[in-house]
């Protein structure tokens, strides 16, 4: 009788503790928990904030000489980058090429959406024809060349890369050796670089996203350290501007200046701002189809670039 | 079951628990931090 009291307690601790535990667990992982949409959690961007032909839709809409029909290639990209090529289907694409289920195109659609990364491999795959997106990992070329596929980047426009901090971080401005030293792990507390005395979290992305290999580069093959105990600390993150400042609308978040120069459109459109990344059409050297040579002249004219323009990036013909 | 039994198990169970939590704790804000830089940074306490 003892023996089995003794066992109903232990079995009872343990629920107990287990319930206990969740408890903790839930309260220290809140912050991990989005809110947003179902859409947004699924593709990490409101689609449908920027669907083509859509009533009430943010697309960028641009008068256009050049009208697409026929064999219509079918286009892809990075998510700070969607909001580009949705325009470029609203400006040169007829309305029957989209087909969007709430959450995603659907397989026919001319437009579609998988981020860096799977963009990266359709191209190569040939499951799509033209992607829209920044500087590919050494992966993502590595894979191209394993498969016989060279890819050709046009530049089609510049962006700031920038780094962001949360709101109420008194840091306001680092400089490029600072942000190298966060990221390196010469300077792990906040007071090193003239902010409040906290531990350093510089956060990274998955490899092979378009903001990580730009991170990589901008180290120049400084390897870049994960501080331990850094998810106590005061985060540091990077990302692309028009991304921090249009599609993700969380607020709460600041972007800094980089050697003084805040990361505004006019600082990038001037050269000012330090760290500047292309944005690029991408496609299949060899790839010969009538629509994307139309579609990739279009692009540099002078449509094209107020394209680029209006939907909130900087061009490159200017 | 000894007395001192009892307490072993308990003490097991309890030290189990809390590593298996921290490893949780780890493990999912890490995924977050990757995935998610902006909202994380948002979501900060200062």
């Amino acid at each position: 009788m003892r023996l089995w009291k003794q066992c109903v307690t232990l079995i009872l601790t343990a629920l107990l503790t287990v319930l206990f535990l969740l408890g903790i667990y839930t309260v220290f992982t809140k912050r991990c928990v989005d809110t947003g949409s179902e859409g947004l959690k699924a593709k990490s961007i409101e689609l449908a904030a920027y669907l083509p032909f859509e009533e009430g839709s943010q697309v960028a809409r641009v008068p256009s000489s050049l009208k697409l029909n026929g064999d219509l290639p079918i286009l892809d990209g990075a998510a700070a980058l969607y909001p580009i090529f949705a325009a470029v289907v609203q400006a040169t694409y007829p309305e029957d090429a989209v087909s969007f289920n709430g959450i995603d195109f659907d397989a026919d659609s001319a437009l579609q959406y998988r981020n860096t990364r799977g963009a990266y491999k359709a191209i190569v795959d040939g499951e799509v024809d033209l992607i829209f997106c920044v500087d590919p990992s050494e992966d993502q070329l590595a894979y191209a060349a394993d498969n016989g596929v060279e890819l050709v980047f046009l530049p089609i426009g510049r962006e700031a890369f920038v780094f962001l901090v949360n709101e109420q971080n008194p840091i306001e401005a680092l400089t490029q050796e600072q942000i190298r030293g966060i990221y390196s792990g010469r300077y792990t507390n906040w007071s090193q670089v003239g902010g409040a005395n906290r531990l350093i979290d510089p956060l990274q992305r998955n490899a092979g996203s378009g903001s990580q290999s730009q991170m990589e580069r901008f180290m120049g093959g400084e390897p870049m350290k994960k501080p331990l105990f850094g998810f106590l600390g005061g985060a540091i993150g990077f990302s692309f501007r028009f991304y921090v400042e249009a599609l993700v609308t969380y607020g709460g978040v600041k972007m800094i200046a980089v050697d003084g120069v805040e990361p505004s459109a006019e600082n990038v459109r001037s050269g000012a701002y330090p760290i500047v990344t292309n944005l690029y059409a991408v496609y299949r050297k060899g790839d010969d189809s009538p629509n994307l040579a139309l579609l990739l002249d279009w692009l540099l004219s002078e449509e094209g670039q107020a394209l680029v323009e209006a939907t909130g990036y900087v061009g490159v013909t200017k | 079951m000894s007395e001192k039994t009892y307490y072993r198990i308990l003490f097991a169970i309890l030290a189990v628990g809390i590593l298996c939590l921290a490893v949780l704790i780890w493990y999912t804000a890490d995924c977050y931090r990757n995935g998610s830089i902006i909202s994380y940074i948002a979501r900060e306490r200062w």
